[in-house]
């Protein structure tokens, strides 16, 4: 069962479970800044945390342990795969929760009401199906040693190089309404932009499955 | 039972474990009835593998020392007379082979040997 | 009798290497050694055996079962010059990660292995010595009900009292009936005495498959003075070689009529079967 193998990955951070605890710590203290973006945040933070199998597996050549057990190729890419999902949703939730807590600390101030929070949420799922298609594939394919640039230093960069460009674009007078139109607009067609979003994701994540299941099952140790 | 071996010698492991047991049965030191330990054990105790201990059992067996139970193990059969006589019967011409050996290396012809073979009576 | 390894045909091709259409088989019930010096391809086919390189050509069949069906596993022990765990994980943190995988994981018979391996269940994996953390590899092969043991290079790097207590372990795990192990080393005064079969590889070829008293009564080593080495015999001596005292090799032990008398003859051991071959081939 899938079960033991995500067990296994989460025993294998062990000592990486504690910088877990720091990540509400990280989110909040961004949502106090930008309330917004927490929930985009903490599924980014969420979905680089659940990276980490990858290092450790690198790191002490777990291979050789993880192919004499009994569970095949297919089965650690789909532990894997749902470890990462299951990070995410946590990320989601927290990312939800402390959206309301930042908002009454925070410098700028949102009120968005359900719809917006949904389109947000929708939002930051299809960011992740999006980084997935390249991350995962790519680490199953050269592990993480080679593959860490492309799979994860890249795409972490272009994302922070995308997100502060949109930060300094909406902190200008003129645009500041932007996004707050932006979320009205999605929240009026709410069923059609997020139930698109979302569709899109899960396609998103299901390629990146495939894809990675061939790399797996294809790579010489 | 005494099975001591020496892996210096020329004489294969198998045949020195055989011998030993041999020699035990024959003496009474190893009663009639008796298990012998099982093969595995006697490889691990003597840190030799199966193979070698499976072998001198079977040569055992053939030779009529010991019997196999299938699941059992290997019993010590009944010393007969006949046994004996075989036993001792091997080992009278192993010896006179080397002595007849010896002999032709310092020269001696088969006539020698015979006189000094009778010589030996008194002994 | 049933084969605990059947390998047929295997080929993998790297890029500097080539193993080259191995096939040899491993009989249930015994311990059989696969040697060859480094770099001969035993780490290779270990690899491929578990599915972690992938094969060019041919068949390997482990307990009877296509090795790609990872239902074997269950069946499996395996050990590497060095165990693979997380380093900082402890020996309780092992049980927890493994136990599940294990159908017939037995917890008592791994602690029973821990006390007597004196390991504390409590120490992290990265402050174990070596020797310490073979043991704790050994305990884990154990405790599974394992009927086949793949150990490649287990006693490289340890002392000769460490290896000596682990020989003994993994004879008393010969014990029982059907418990094959397959213990690939290139330290072949470990397997002497205890092998019952030997697999000899060579620049990815297999050179021998069968039992080791076969091996090594064939072959003998011969000494002798210059002048005793008749030129009819020259070339069937393995490993020849020539120095000030006379002359020192390997022959069939067919071979040896023909050689004046003062000529040594010496039993072969599975290390001198080495050297001399791969002398041959310089």
């Amino acid at each position: 069962m899938i079960g033991k193998m995500i067990a296994l990955d989460w025993r294998s951070i062990k000592v990486y479970q504690i910088r877990g605890l720091f990540l509400p710590v990280a989110i909040f203290i961004f949502g106090y800044f930008l309330p917004l973006l927490v929930i985009p945040m903490s599924v980014f933070m969420f979905m680089s945390f659940s990276i980490n199998p990858f290092a450790v597996e690198e790191k002490g050549d777990l291979n050789h342990l993880y192919l004499t057990l009994p569970v095949s190729r297919k089965e650690i890419v789909t532990g894997r795969y749902l470890f990462s999902l299951i990070a995410v949703l946590c990320g989601i939730a927290l990312g939800t929760l402390m959206m309301p807590l930042a908002n009454m600390v925070s410098v700028s101030k949102w009120f968005i009401g359900i719809e917006g929070y949904i389109v947000i949420i929708a939002f930051s799922y299809l960011i992740y199906a999006f980084f997935s298609l390249f991350i995962f594939p790519i680490l199953f394919r050269f592990g993480y040693n080679k593959g860490k640039f492309w799979g994860f230093y890249l795409p972490v960069f272009l994302f922070a190089f995308f997100f502060s460009s949109y930060i300094t674009f909406s902190a200008a007078p003129e645009y500041s309404a932007f996004t707050l139109n932006l979320l009205m607009k999605a929240s009026e067609n709410l069923f059609l932009v997020s139930g698109s979003m979302i569709a899109i994701a899960t396609i998103l994540l299901i390629l990146s499955y495939i894809i990675s299941l061939k790399a797996y099952s294809n790579r010489d140790f | 039972m005494r099975i001591v071996l020496s892996h210096q010698s020329s004489v294969p492991i198998y045949e020195q474990i055989k011998e030993q047991i041999k020699a035990a049965v024959l003496s009474g030191q190893v009663p009639e009835g008796e298990l012998l330990p099982s093969i595995r054990q006697l490889a691990r105790d003597l840190k030799v593998s199966v193979i070698t201990t499976t072998r001198a059992y079977n040569d055992l067996e053939l030779e009529g020392f010991v019997q196999t139970v299938p699941g059992k193990g290997c019993y010590v059969k009944k010393v007969d007379n006949d046994l004996m006589r075989s036993q001792y019967l091997k080992e009278t011409k192993a010896a006179l082979n080397t002595a007849v050996r010896q002999g032709k290396l310092a020269g001696l012809t088969m006539s020698d040997l015979h006189k000094l073979l009778d010589e030996q009576e008194d002994v | 009798m049933n084969n605990a390894i059947k390998v047929t045909n295997l080929t993998k091709r790297y890029k500097n290497f080539l193993l080259d259409n191995a096939s040899f088989t491993v009989p249930e019930g015994y311990i059989c050694g696969f040697i060859g010096k480094n770099g001969a391809g035993k780490t290779t086919i270990m690899k491929l055996m578990l599915g972690m390189a992938l094969k060019d050509a041919g068949e390997i069949e482990l307990l009877g079962k296509p090795s790609d069906d990872v239902s074997i596993k269950e069946d499996l022990g395996v050990l590497f010059d060095q165990p693979y765990f997380q380093e900082d994980w402890t020996p309780i943190d092992i049980e927890k990660a493994l136990r599940p995988f294990y159908k017939k994981w037995d917890s008592s018979a791994y602690h029973r292995y821990l006390e007597r391996f004196s390991l504390d269940p409590r120490q992290k994996y990265k402050s174990l010595s070596r020797g310490m953390k073979m043991k704790l590899g050994l305990a884990v092969t154990l405790c599974h009900d394992a009927k086949l043991l793949l150990l490649d290079e287990p006693t490289s790097g340890l002392d000769p009292v460490m290896r000596d207590e682990i020989l003994d372990i993994l004879r008393e795990y010969l014990l029982e009936e059907n418990k094959t192990i397959f213990f690939s080393t290139h330290i072949t005064s470990d397997l002497e005495k205890t092998a019952d079969y030997i697999v000899y590889i060579d620049n990815g070829r297999i050179i021998y498959s069968g039992l080791k008293d076969e091996l090594v009564e064939k072959y003998c080593l011969i000494r002798g003075g210059m002048e005793d080495l008749p030129e009819t015999k020259r070339r069937k001596i393995i490993g020849l070689r020539e120095h000030v005292g006379g002359f020192e090799g390997m022959i069939e032990v067919a071979e040896t009529g023909g050689f004046p008398p003062g000529v040594i003859t010496e039993t072969v051991s599975l290390e001198d079967i080495m050297v001399h071959l791969n002398r041959k081939g310089a």
